[in-house]
């Protein structure tokens, strides 16, 4: 692609280095004023109820993370309950039915309702910050992952009060979840988790174009805040570790509802291969859950030991590595599935692997603390704590990651104990630390030293009376998931204890969720960088502006705070970039990957009720299909196909009433980017990542069958043959040239034959959508039959739906034009479908060659 | 604060010490060969973690404590270098020495070992013993074994996944549909000893277990004798 888009789609701005200072004198006063006053009306925050309406940053990321602690004291309360159900044997409290429902609720829950989101959640809230910037590059994008979140956890949540939760674990092992747990728990999970799942890929996008794109000018790769490192490494991971997720409830789903045995070894499935896509998921997730704790941290410690960070480039590389890594240990989580033992062996010493760099990291924050001269307060005694405890689930990480040892350990409760040792020591500890760091971000005031104190000693005592005895309960004989155990066991001491520590760490949470509750109008406002921290969040004015920064800052040190002299003051005078509104507009400053040079000037929209609408819709497809009202959910998918065209139609590629915007320092920059200059050209490339990730996921499980499988294909099925996969991709292939055809006579400003090549790529589009079906269909290939038919049906309709979106964004850009919302100057809409026809392309050469080598394995 | 830390949680630790020899045997109180070497390893590794866990907290402490008038900056870098060497001399050792047992323990059964097709159903255990020169007979959620003899398991299950495990003799494996896996034991002294199923299978998962009683050969052979008479009509399907 090298040469195409990059080079010929954007206008280019002279990338010219230079070291920008601060405007030697400050604006009078006057200007000031006036500036903040148009700065203060582009940002306003709505009141009322279209206060539901607002998408920035601030706002949405409040939302975001009440809404995931809710979610936290929800799991939490589950959990409680199933304590008193094993404080003593054979108790009555919960009936078995209920148990089951209650730990798979719990497990998933913590996972995908509260760990995964509370990340999201606070890099929404405090990432922009941290990069000096206004808000993220697609705030409604922000506010649609917020709503599917809420919707979706709701609905999820729900299910309990009506017994219909899930009840077969969180890890959702067929055929247990596909033919033995009837009613809608199972599809509950599958398709309300895929919507969330969906969400968070989305607030990926969002974050890794944020980090990319909208930092501070001056800000190099190597003085990027450690969080936002962090924020790209966990970024990625979701987008290649939530795909295979993805496409294994796709799988299941279509098992339950259709009957496509994927996992039913009687018509040729194999129930292990949901094993594989679910821990293919699973493990990184475990670290994407991590990593951003440890980036809380890693902001966090410097400020107390009033020092930078030793080691940064140590750090960066090791979380790197560590996300690297992570995707090579998931088959440790099915030692006990009979594998051979050289895998074992090989999986046993990619799991220790992790630890290295995980120490790195850990060393690198002692060697702070050593160079540094340590401050105690509230933020510190929860990152030691959670130290200790972390370093614990670290240690019995490494012990269960010897295979031998784990044929014991596996599925028991030594696992519940390593993997809350691990969970709550390094991200709930963390978490906490934070909550009393940058709670003075969001409310402006400090938490009180006193009960954050109280609280912590509560929470580390309860949590280690609760999970120590865990461990040893394991060995003695105690399997997971158990509703009770015998009388007889020896195993009550240890149970009653750790039902008592539950209790102390319940209220702990309570203290701590006290202190944040309590009124707090009477006391005195924070003061302005509290803990005197070297980071750009700090720069926020207590209460915070709406607008966020006052100008965006040229940044040449780590921690501008502690080096730049002067430096909040000459950010609020407006001494910086785009000190002003003129237009009263929200605008924020987009800026080179790299070098982080300014290259635009981007206006993002303010509040509106759009993203809610399509949250709502997009909501309503999957939550029709748990009920099987087939009717309902095509009305809800087209619905929300509506708002989303409408959404982009009038919130994307906005034409600007001027070429270019002086921000000041004698820079001028582009209103607009198109090409990979552009913020939307990267969401594009970054989404069909992921998506590609999902569908090789689906080819994952072809090759999986095919090599363990002797019967696949079996021998009575025969197709799909060559004929039509061959004419699908060359119909594919020739859409996808005259979309480049298009892309350049639009460029050229040729009408006539620029919607002719549109009209005909569409065509020859729905063409190969309608050739890839044809080849399983001439054969009557019958999904139901074998798990042959089912995968080469799945991988059919995988490609021909994708065929059918390429062609609806080919019509989209050609009315586009037609309106006169896409030019031959502005042309970002048929610049990013190009980009997604590149990939489509490539899925449906993949999806042909297979379809097509079927037939020559017979 | 670190003192008081460590104080505690080394209160806490030894408080559970005490559990760890309950009766029926475990997989800290092992009566089996594969259960015996993963104890032995166990407490290896569980002696080597809490070494470990005490120098970093005592290194942290150390770190958050010491004079601050000297300029530690080079002693942080190599800090760091230590962090990056130590464990991987560390984990190389122990992967060495935690995987030696591994051999030992998934080898295939000598020719002639007793084979027990074990099925799990919901919430069952079917175990139907194969001798090399009789008539196969079932049992239900009782397993006789001989002692100091290996036996190989054929699990094997057409509902959902379960697991077979038996804490005291050796590690669990899984029984999972259209597949046979194959696990073997061999018990190390008599006794009777508990048995689970440790993955979850459904409502009665937490009442799928079963009881071992390991047998001096001459008993056992008694046993075996008594289960294959032809008469038996005992409906134990």
């Amino acid at each position: 692609m090298a040469g195409g888009p990059t080079a010929t789609c954007s206008k280019r701005v002279s990338t010219v280095k230079r070291d920008v200072e601060p405007l030697e004198n400050a604006p009078p006063l006057e200007l000031q004023r006036a500036q903040q006053e148009r700065l203060l009306e582009a940002w306003k925050i709505p009141t009322g109820l279209r206060y539901w309406s607002e998408v920035n940053n601030s706002v949405v990321g409040v939302w975001y993370t009440v809404v995931t602690i809710f979610f936290l004291l929800f799991g939490g309360i589950l959990a409680l309950l199933m304590r008193i159900q094993l404080a003593s044997p054979d108790n009555k409290f919960l009936s078995p039915q209920t148990y089951n429902q209650f730990f798979t609720l719990h497990g998933s829950v913590m996972m995908f309702l509260f760990a995964i989101p509370i990340f999201e959640a606070v890099s929404i809230l405090f990432l922009p910050q941290m990069l000096g910037a206004r808000d993220l590059p697609f705030p409604r994008l922000s506010a649609y992952g917020f709503w599917a979140f809420l919707i979706g956890g709701l609905f999820f949540c729900g299910s309990i009060f009506f017994d219909a939760a899930p009840n077969g674990g969180w890890f959702m092992y067929p055929p247990l979840t596909a033919r033995y747990e009837p009613g809608i728990g199972a599809d509950l999970w599958l398709l309300g988790f895929s919507f969330i799942e969906v969400a968070a890929i989305a607030a990926a996008v969002e974050l890794i174009v944020g980090v990319l794109k909208s930092r501070p000018p001056g800000m190099r790769i190597n003085l990027i805040p450690l969080y936002a490192w962090y924020v790209l490494v966990a970024g990625a991971m979701v987008l290649f570790a939530f795909p295979s997720l993805i496409t294994g409830s796709l799988l299941l789903e279509l098992e339950r509802a259709f009957q496509w045995p994927f996992f039913d070894p009687a018509r040729g499935g194999d129930p292990l291969l949901w094993q594989h896509l679910f821990w293919i998921f699973g493990h990184p997730e475990v670290y994407i859950i991590f990593l951003p704790s440890v980036a809380l941290v890693a902001m966090i410690l410097p400020t107390f030991a009033r020092k930078p960070i030793v080691g940064y480039e140590w750090i960066v590389l090791s979380a790197i590595g560590t996300g690297f890594l992570s995707f090579g240990l998931w088959v440790h989580h099915m030692f006990t599935t009979g594998l051979p033992g050289i895998s074992l062996a090989l999986f046993s010493a990619a799991s220790q692997a992790v630890a290295i760099p995980t120490s790195v990291q850990i060393f690198c924050f002692i060697a702070t603390l050593l160079v540094g001269r340590v401050t105690g307060s509230v933020p510190m005694l929860f990152i030691f704590g959670g130290m200790a405890v972390f370093i614990m689930g670290g240690l019995t990480g490494v012990m269960v990651a010897v295979a031998p040892f784990d044929f014991q350990a596996h599925d028991t409760f030594f696992i519940v104990g390593h993997l809350h040792t691990v969970l709550i020591g390094g991200t709930i500890f963390p978490f906490l630390a934070a909550a009393y760091y940058f709670y003075p971000l969001i409310r402006a005031r400090k938490l009180s030293d006193k009960l954050g104190k109280i609280a912590f000693w509560l929470v580390f005592i309860g949590f280690n009376i609760t999970f120590m005895p865990m461990h040893a309960a394991g060995l003695l004989g105690m399997p997971r998931r158990v509703f009770t155990y015998a009388a007889d066991s020896g195993l009550d001491l240890m149970n009653l204890a750790s039902t008592a520590g539950a209790f102390v760490l319940t209220a702990g949470f309570a203290v701590f969720l006290w202190d944040v509750l309590r009124p707090k109008s009477r006391q005195p406002l924070s003061a302005r960088n509290p803990w005197n921290a070297g980071t750009l969040e700090w720069l926020q004015e207590m209460p915070g502006q709406p607008w966020g920064v006052r100008s965006i800052p040229e940044i040449d040190s780590r921690y501008p705070l502690w080096e730049q002299p002067d430096f909040i003051q000459h950010v609020d005078e407006g001494r910086f970039y785009m000190p002003d509104a003129e237009e009263k507009k929200r605008e924020m400053l987009i800026t080179s990957v790299i070098d982080a040079q300014p290259v635009q000037v981007l206006r993002i929209l303010g509040p509106t009720f759009i993203p809610l609408l399509a949250a709502a819709f997009t909501g309503g497809i999957f939550i029709f299909s748990t009920f099987k009202l087939w009717g309902a959910m095509a009305v809800s998918a087209v619905l929300a196909l509506a708002a989303i065209l409408y959404w982009c139609w009038t919130g994307t590629a906005l034409i600007p009433e001027k070429e270019v915007k002086y921000i000041g320092h004698g820079t001028t920059v582009p209103l607009y980017a198109s090409g990979s200059t552009s913020v939307g050209w990267w969401a594009m490339c970054i989404t069909m990542l992921a998506d590609v990730t999902a569908f090789a996921s689906i080819l994952f499980g072809y090759f999986f069958y095919w090599s363990l499988k002797s019967e696949f294909p079996p021998d009575n099925v025969t197709g799909p043959g060559y004929f039509w996969p061959g004419v699908a991709v060359i119909l594919v292939l020739i859409a996808w040239s005259l979309t480049l055809a298009a892309r350049h006579w639009n460029r050229s400003d040729n009408r006539v034959p620029f919607y002719a090549s549109v009209v005909l790529a569409a065509l020859s589009g729905l063409g190969g959508a309608i050739a890839i079906l044809a080849g399983p269909r001439q054969f009557g290939l019958d999904p139901t039959e074998h798990v042959y038919s089912a995968t080469i049906w799945l991988i059919a309709i995988w490609t021909a739906f994708h065929a059918l979106i390429g062609v609806i964004m080919q019509l989209y850009c050609a009315a586009r034009r037609w309106a006169g919302r896409m030019t031959a100057r502005y042309d970002i809409d048929i610049c990013n479908v190009v980009l997604y026809w590149h990939f489509l392309l490539l899925t449906a050469a993949a999806a042909a060659i297979v379809m097509a080598g079927s037939g020559l394995l017979e | 604060m670190f003192p008081r830390t460590t104080a505690r949680l080394a209160l806490i630790l030894l408080a559970t010490l005490p559990f760890g020899c309950g009766t029926g045997g475990s997989a800290l109180n092992p009566a089996g060969e594969a259960a015996e070497k993963i104890a032995v390893l166990f407490w290896w590794m569980t002696g080597g973690a809490l070494l470990i866990w005490l120098g970093m907290m005592a290194l942290a402490i150390y770190a958050t404590r010491a004079s601050k008038d000297i300029d530690r900056e080079q002693q942080a870098k190599k800090l760091i270098l230590a962090g990056a060497i130590v464990p991987t001399v560390v984990l190389a050792a122990l992967l060495t020495y935690g995987l030696r047992a591994l051999p030992g323990i998934v080898a295939p059964a000598p020719v002639g070992t007793l084979r027990i097709l074990v099925t799990g159903e919901q919430w069952w255990w079917r175990m139907r013993y194969l001798p090399a020169d009789g008539q196969p007979f079932d049992v239900a959620n009782e397993l006789r074994l001989p002692v100091a003899e290996p036996v190989e398991f054929l699990l094997e299950s057409d509902n959902v996944i379960h697991s077979f495990w038996i804490p005291a003799l050796g590690g669990k494996m899984d029984l999972i549909p259209g597949r046979t896996n194959r696990l073997v034991l061999r018990p190390t002294r008599t006794g009777t000893f508990k048995g689970f199923c440790a993955e979850f299978c459904g409502t009665a998962h937490a009442k799928m277990s079963f009881e071992a009683i390991v047998l001096p050969r001459e008993e056992f052979d008694q046993w075996l004798a008594v289960q294959q008479q032809p008469v038996r009509s005992e409906s134990q399907q």
